[in-house]
């Protein structure tokens, strides 16, 4: 009895470590090899009371709607900047996609978040860039980074902070 | 033998051997008798556990601050030490602590936050974006087990809180499915409790329900914290009617659930989340009202102070004192400090366990307080530690010195 408790007690651990373990595998791997695609964001700065801080981007993605489970077919304008050019209910045969796009948050330190909402504010977009990195591998994605004019927005506030 | 009670003999006995009732050799013998017991202090323990744990917040904050700037490699097995030390301490609880409760639930409330905190982490990481439902209903399934397994009520606690947040929002079929996911559990409860556990579920669960619907009703003319302040009050009320009609079984459940109530109403407001009440609203009176009214039974009954009336006198002096956040700090950090105390002298787990829970709670509010600057507060916190585990090394010192 006490045996065959034991074992369940090892299987409830590997149970545990194997959803966040799943997770970052399947993140982890579309991080380093996905194709890296540039969506124009513009931030906002809520909070998630387990999560912590974040800054809530609003990219454009096409006509919005409920897009759950649909996939997102991806293309690159003149800038290079990343478009939704359709979106389809199956998995299509050819061409860059990703199911489940939602690019609503990006989570960053309770310092930093308001910062980099007023920074949003403050800058012109129509200057400066302003964009979401995603890493996107076989309909899979992951957002690298949020960057102002190709400097990480952590970089580029502690810069603004030094130089007062 | 305690020491202070052997540093009284070795001061008598040597008064004795002046005064000639006995021999330096009889002395020696009598001294001999009663060793110096090496088992340390409880208190010592906890505190010793408070300093860890306020150096370990302090490292996070500072790594927070610096969060940004490590690889996504050292974040991941970051998120993964906390899970990976609660599996660890489970294992060893499993194998050599298995009869003891307080291990049993301290160790399953463990695993069970520490899998919310890698989830919660990992999710973090990565920027993903599934809603706050979905991730609070992921992380309770996987923590089911765990209740079963070690039969932990404080677990289960968080389960049920869970499964009430998450069932608002889902299909109807979900908060039923959760709930009859946790009914054996409650079953396995009632059956090995007596009838006195179960009229004091019921009661509980009764007097949830009142209050709740108190609140309710003066929702509209009094502030929040007033009206649980009231509902706390009144509920030591009836816990003194009760004991002055002699209802000794039924107790339990109405003190229990003003000491809830009021502690969390201490805790919310050292948040500065809300309550700006005036000391003459309709709610401040109310509240006074009902204190007044225990404060007259007490005394009428002329029985002897017990704890209930330091949680009616925390409770009035946050209403008198249109509570801000540092009065209702200083009287947690008291209550925490006292039932420490008291805890540890009179061996009292459950009280040893309140007053920590009611530090470790104010601890855990200020980890979160934005409104100071993250390495401030992990220095601050790293100080303390370093203060309170150093004052725990010299008092150990001394001990063992003078039982040399």
């Amino acid at each position: 009895m006490k045996k065959r408790s034991a074992y369940l007690l090892l299987g409830y651990f590997i149970l545990q470590l194997a959803l966040p373990g799943q997770l970052v595998c399947r993140h982890y791997h579309t991080l380093r090899t996905g194709e890296s695609y540039k969506f124009q964001v513009r931030p906002y700065d809520p909070y998630d009371p387990f999560r912590g801080r974040y800054v809530a981007l609003m990219p454009d993605l096409g006509p919005q709607g409920d897009r759950r489970g649909e996939y997102a077919l991806l293309g690159r304008d003149a800038d290079g900047y990343a478009v939704v050019t359709g979106w389809r209910d199956e998995r299509p045969a050819e061409g860059p996609y990703v199911k489940d796009l939602q690019l609503d948050r990006y989570y960053m330190n309770e310092k930093m978040a308001p910062q980099a909402e007023r920074l949003s504010f403050d800058l012109d977009l129509e200057q400066n860039a302003f964009y979401l990195l995603v890493k996107v591998r076989q309909g899979r994605y992951v957002i690298a980074g949020l960057y102002v004019n190709d400097t990480p927005i952590e970089q580029y506030l502690v810069n603004a902070d030094l130089n007062g | 033998m305690r020491l202070n009670t052997l540093d009284w003999l070795h001061r008598e006995s040597a008064q004795w051997v002046a005064d000639g009732l006995i021999t330096s050799e009889q002395r020696a013998l009598i001294e001999a008798r009663y060793p110096a017991k090496r088992a340390g202090s409880p208190l010592l323990l906890l505190f010793a556990i408070l300093g860890a744990l306020l150096i370990g917040a302090g490292i996070l904050l500072v790594f927070a601050t610096n969060w940004w700037r490590l690889p996504v490699g050292v974040k991941v097995l970051l998120a993964f030490l906390p899970l990976v030390s609660a599996q660890l301490l489970c294992l060893y609880i499993w194998v050599y602590k298995n009869q003891s409760v307080p291990f049993r639930e301290g160790g399953a409330l463990f695993l069970s936050l520490a899998f919310f905190a890698a989830v919660a982490l990992i999710e973090q990481i990565f920027h993903q974006s599934s809603s706050l439902d979905a991730y609070v209903l992921r992380c309770i399934l996987f923590t089911l087990p765990g209740l079963y397994l070690f039969r932990a009520k404080a677990a289960m606690a968080i389960y049920v809180a869970g499964a009430i947040f998450v069932g608002w929002s889902q299909p109807e079929w979900v908060p039923v499915a959760l709930t009859a996911a946790v009914l054996p559990f409650f079953w396995l409860e009632l059956r090995a409790s007596s009838a006195k556990g179960v009229v004091n579920y019921l009661l509980l669960l009764l007097s949830t329900l009142l209050s709740g619907t108190l609140l309710q009703s003066m929702q509209d003319w009094a502030d929040p914290a007033e009206v649980a302040l009231t509902c706390g009050l009144a509920l030591l009320l009836l816990d003194a009617l009760l004991r002055r009609f002699g209802r000794i079984y039924l107790f339990s459940a109405a003190k229990r659930l003003a000491i809830l109530c009021i502690t969390a109403t201490l805790l919310l407001t050292s948040l500065d989340v809300f309550y700006v009440g005036s000391a003459y609203s309709a709610g401040t009176l109310c509240a006074v009202g009902v204190a007044a009214a225990y404060a007259a039974l007490r005394y009428l009954g002329r029985w002897p102070l017990f704890s209930s009336d330091l949680f009616a006198l925390s409770a009035v002096v946050l209403v008198l004192s249109r509570s801000t956040g540092v009065v209702a700090s200083l009287l947690v950090t008291a209550l925490g400090i006292y039932y420490v105390v008291l805890g540890s002298r009179t061996l009292a787990l459950s009280k040893l366990n309140y007053g920590m829970g009611l530090i470790i709670s104010l601890i855990a509010i200020r980890f979160f307080d934005s409104r100071i600057d993250l390495l401030i507060r992990g220095v601050v916190f790293i100080l303390l530690g370093v203060a309170l585990l150093g004052v725990n090394l010299y008092i150990s010192h001394e001990r063992r010195r003078r039982s040399a």
